[in-house]
């Protein structure tokens, strides 16, 4: 059974409303990994985060504390307490250690740091980058999130904004395919990093690291909505290391179950469970590159013995 | 409103089965008092009240729905994937009058949650299976065996083994590996006094008195609950090459057939005809000459004979008149990709139909009277001024007559049935039949009839009836199919 | 913008009448897989949004539409081309929007009209 629906709904809804995020974090979580890089405030050409992957430890928290009210019936909200927002802040944020902050907060630099390489020059909106509301359309709150769509199309115009570098999938496909159907895009480009990064391939000094074996798992909105797929196999290749592709690979393949995790977190981990052992039986180290899929797989994969790496961590250490 | 039968059904049914087996919510209800060839017809709101659903996880709750159901009188729907082409396994029918009626109050069983594959022996070359059992992910497991079954209807990625049993499937195998009858061993199941039977052998050879193991081929619920069954295997074919051939017209690639078939039986010959192959080029966007398309698997016996396969292949399409021709011997197509261009017949005239709705019939006829039956169904599309579309078996001579229909429309379901009819009055004609590997259900009560009138076989009829009422005395097991009420 | 098209209704509505109920899609769905409930695969939820369209809404409304992953690996099999995520999008606008108001079937309603309101 999963959670009581409009408990979840009005939860991250309100979260929304007081932090302008699904999960209620600080505007420091989400800016943090960006200081002593430097990088100018807005510009042409941006990184845009969405304050995804430096949500990975706390969506990973977050569900699982909803896992323990699923199936107990209706009233989350009484059952966690009135100030659910400030559960999520300061309880949970508390114990999310600073090492897993750094790593998702390491990704994103990561990424600078192979854009930098590839010679592309590009600022960031730092408190001023708004969240996507890629969950507001995937729950069906269509007017909320048509007036928050808005907003962040007005926030790019504000700073002068003409090309987006989006790092995840859900932010590329809800930017890419969903907005230009609620709001006028105007001129407005939106790309993603693995293939910014494909376009100036030879500009980046990739080497082989150690022969160690990897296995694959694109993330679906990617490989099947985007049908982003080589690019990011051909940036591997140079790294020479031994890349096994899953039954289940390319367009076929699986889900990692996170996005049921606002809402059927058991049944999410299950996915999650059953596609970390699908990989892992290919290799213990696996390539992700979606924060979505990598906190589930992390769920899902808890007693398994694996290791999740994004695809941009694996690519810095071939960058030297 | 429901009955109070229903509802007092529902109770003994949560006691006896426990809430995770039984629903009464009208959506999950909804899910399944329809099949692919009712889903169009709308009930009344008020109506969903009047089924329960039951998901039995083993014989037990099987033979516990049966026992409630006789108790208070209620039709049984057994049901797998709800795949049936024949209105056979929902709550919506057809009189003998043809008319669309929907049964009063039922007790829908469906069998996908007993899944499991009990027994796999390869040394035995079977397999024991519950009915709930899907035949992909059957074959899938059987990978490593090296051994697969050969039944592969083109809904195998759906097709329940017991709906498979039931309807007598076929598939795309037909002409070499026959129909789910020869690939049946044994089964258990439920009869309609809540008795369990088990029939049948783990053997090929067995003489066990009446073959009561077949009698549940094509028998679509009205005898007995399937609870398992014992499949015979086949190894898999391991090397298989794959032409598509396309021709000017439809007697070029029956003779090509024919005459590669003289020299070399192939594991598939599946034909589609032009218009067909128009609209699969259009809908997924391929070049495809505008002609009659042939597609022959053929296996291999040793890898040094590629070369001469290859040759009786391009020799007997060229002697034809062949205006293409692919293959997956000269490495130049993929394998897989050839197959989808057949595999797309279905997908594309859905895509590209005009009206509303698809019927696919499903007669069949003798190889040697193929070209015969296609002069004829040309002749009906004159006379009733309505597309029909050929493709399908080749192999084994049931080609499915495809027509588009608006079902909502009495009149132009009324021009559908009677092509319908004169289509099986030729298949008879020609010493074929109604029904190949759909089934009967209910949709083909009538064309039953009309085929053993055409034998002069009526009375057939009341043989089948008494078997009927010797499972099932009390008449709830999927009253109103297969067979036709007296 | 185009407000037509984006209307759920319409959307439901038009995805909706191309479903056959063959069933081919259902082998990829991940949630089908682990459930083995019709209602958490794509079929289903296809189905699911077609009673909604005539007023025939229960939890189990809610319960489908809502575990779908939105992965889309049910998009290719599907000989009619049914946009099964986009329906299933639809379907939850449909649920949460005051949309046929008359028919009662907003499970969550209430909860989303206080949201607009904090919203506007």
């Amino acid at each position: 059974m999963p959670l009581e629906l409009k408990d979840v709904v009005s939860l991250i809804a309100r979260n929304m409303e007081s932090k302008g995020n699904p999960l209620g974090v600080d505007v420091d979580t989400c800016v943090s990994w960006a200081s002593g890089l430097d990088l100018d405030k807005g510009g042409e050409t941006i990184l845009y985060t969405s304050c995804m992957y430096q949500m990975v430890p706390y969506i990973v928290r977050f569900t699982e504390l909803l896992e323990k009210f699923e199936g107990a019936g209706g009233g989350l909200l009484l059952k966690i307490g009135k100030a659910v927002s400030s559960v999520v802040d300061a309880d949970h944020i508390a114990r999310v250690p600073k090492d897993e902050r750094d790593r998702f907060n390491g990704v994103l630099r990561g990424i600078a740091k192979l854009l930098k390489l590839a010679g592309v020059d590009f600022g960031y909106l730092y408190e001023d980058e708004p969240y996507s509301g890629s969950l507001l359309y995937e729950l069906g709150l269509e007017g909320l999130f048509s007036r928050h769509a808005r907003r962040v199309v007005d926030t790019f115009r504000r700073f002068g904004v003409r090309r987006i570098i989006v790092v995840d999938p859900h932010t590329y496909y809800v930017l890419g395919k969903i907005y230009p159907r609620y709001v006028d895009m105007g001129d407005l480009e939106v790309i993603h990093y693995i293939d910014m990064l494909h376009r100036y391939i030879d500009r980046i000094p990739l080497k082989g690291i150690q022969g160690e074996r990897y296995t694959i798992h694109d993330p679906c909105l990617l490989a099947r909505f985007m049908k982003i797929i080589d690019p990011q196999r051909e940036l591997l290749d140079r790294l020479n290391i031994d890349l096994v592709e899953p039954q289940r690979s390319r367009i076929k393949t699986r889900c990692c179950g996170g996005p049921l995790e606002s809402v059927s977190p058991k049944l999410s981990k299950t996915l999650g469970r059953v596609r970390a052992s699908e990989l892992a039986s290919y290799s213990r180290k696996i390539i992700a590159m979606c924060p979505i899929c990598i906190s589930n797989l992390v769920r899902g994969g808890r007693d398994l013995d694996i290791e999740i790496y994004d695809l941009s961590e694996i690519l810095v250490r071939g960058a030297g | 409103m429901a009955s109070d039968a229903i509802d007092n059904a529902y109770n003994d049914l949560l006691k006896a089965i426990g809430e995770n087996g039984v629903s009464n919510d009208p959506v999950e209800i909804g899910l399944h008092i329809v099949d692919a060839s009712s889903y169009y017809f709308d009930l009344d709101t008020h109506e969903y009240r009047n089924y329960i659903l039951v998901k039995p996880s083993n014989e037990r709750d099987v033979v516990e729905t049966v026992k409630t159901a006789l108790k208070y009188r209620i039709p049984i729907i057994p049901q797998g994937s709800s795949t049936s082409l024949a209105m056979g396994s929902g709550v919506i029918y057809l009189d003998e009058l043809l008319q669309y009626r929907t049964l009063r109050s039922a007790i829908i069983v469906n069998l996908s949650k007993m899944n499991k594959i009990v027994d796999i022996r390869p040394i035995d070359r079977i397999a024991e299976v519950e009915p709930g059992v899907r035949i992909d992910d059957l074959n899938t497991k059987l990978k490593s065996y090296s051994l697969f079954f050969p039944i592969d209807p083109a809904s195998a990625r759906v097709a329940s083994v017991g709906g498979a049993i039931s309807t007598g499937a076929g598939g795309l195998r037909g002409a070499r590996f026959g129909t789910m009858r020869d690939w049946v061993l044994a089964i258990r199941f439920v009869d309609g006094l809540g008795r369990v039977h088990s029939v049948g052998c783990y053997t090929i050879k067995c003489r066990q008195g009446l073959d009561l193991a077949r009698l549940f081929v094509g028998s679509e619920g009205v005898l007995g609950i399937i609870t398992r069954a014992v499949l015979k295997l086949w190894p898999t074919p391991r090397h298989v090459y794959r032409f598509l051939m396309f021709f000017h017209d439809f007697l070029d690639a029956y003779r090509t057939f024919i005459d590669i078939r003289s020299r070399r039986q192939p594991l598939v010959a599946e034909y589609v005809e032009d218009r067909i192959v128009k609209m699969i080029s259009e809908s997924l966007g391929l070049k495809l000459p505008y002609a009659h398309m042939l597609l022959i698997d053929i296996e291999l016996n040793l890898l040094d004979e590629k070369a001469h396969i290859y040759k009786t292949v391009y020799e007997e399409a060229k002697k034809h008149g062949v205006i293409e021709i692919r293959s997956s011997l000269d490495g130049e197509e993929d394998f897989e990709k050839l197959y989808m261009i057949r595999r797309s017949m279905f997908p594309s005239i859905l895509r590209m139909k005009r009206k509303p709705h698809l019927i696919a019939e499903d007669t069949v006829v003798p190889v040697s009277k193929i070209p015969e039956f296609v002069e004829h169904v040309k002749a009906i599309e004159k006379e009733y001024g309505e597309d029909v579309l050929l493709g399908g078996h080749l192999g084994d001579g049931n080609l499915h007559p495809h027509v588009e229909c608006d079902l909502n429309d009495p009149e132009d379901r009324r021009k559908a049935m009677d092509i319908a009819a004169k289509i099986a009055v030729s298949a008879l004609k020609l010493m074929g039949s109604v029904s190949a590997e759909h089934g009967i259900g209910s949709l083909k009560l009538d064309l039953l009839i009309k085929e053993l009138k055409f034998k002069n076989s009526i009375h057939s009829l009341d043989l089948m009836r008494g078997i009927k009422k010797v499972f099932d005395p009390y008449n709830i097991l999927n009253p109103g199919r297969v067979i036709p009420v007296d | 913008m185009t407000e037509n098209r984006n209307d759920p209704y319409r959307v439901a509505e038009t995805e909706y009448s191309k479903c056959v109920f063959c069933g081919f899609c259902e082998n990829t769905c991940p949630t089908l897989y682990s459930t083995g409930e019709r209602g958490y695969g794509p079929r289903g939820r296809v189905r699911v949004v077609g009673l909604l369209l005539k007023g025939i809404v229960t939890p189990k409304t809610v319960e489908y539409l809502y575990t779908c992953l939105l992965c889309y690996a049910c998009l290719k099999p599907c000989p009619a081309g049914v946009d099964i995520p986009k329906l299933v999008v639809a379907g939850r606008q449909l649920l949460t929007s005051k949309y046929k108001e008359q028919n009662s079937y907003i499970i969550l309603k209430a909860e989303m009209m206080r949201l607009e309101r904090a919203d506007a």
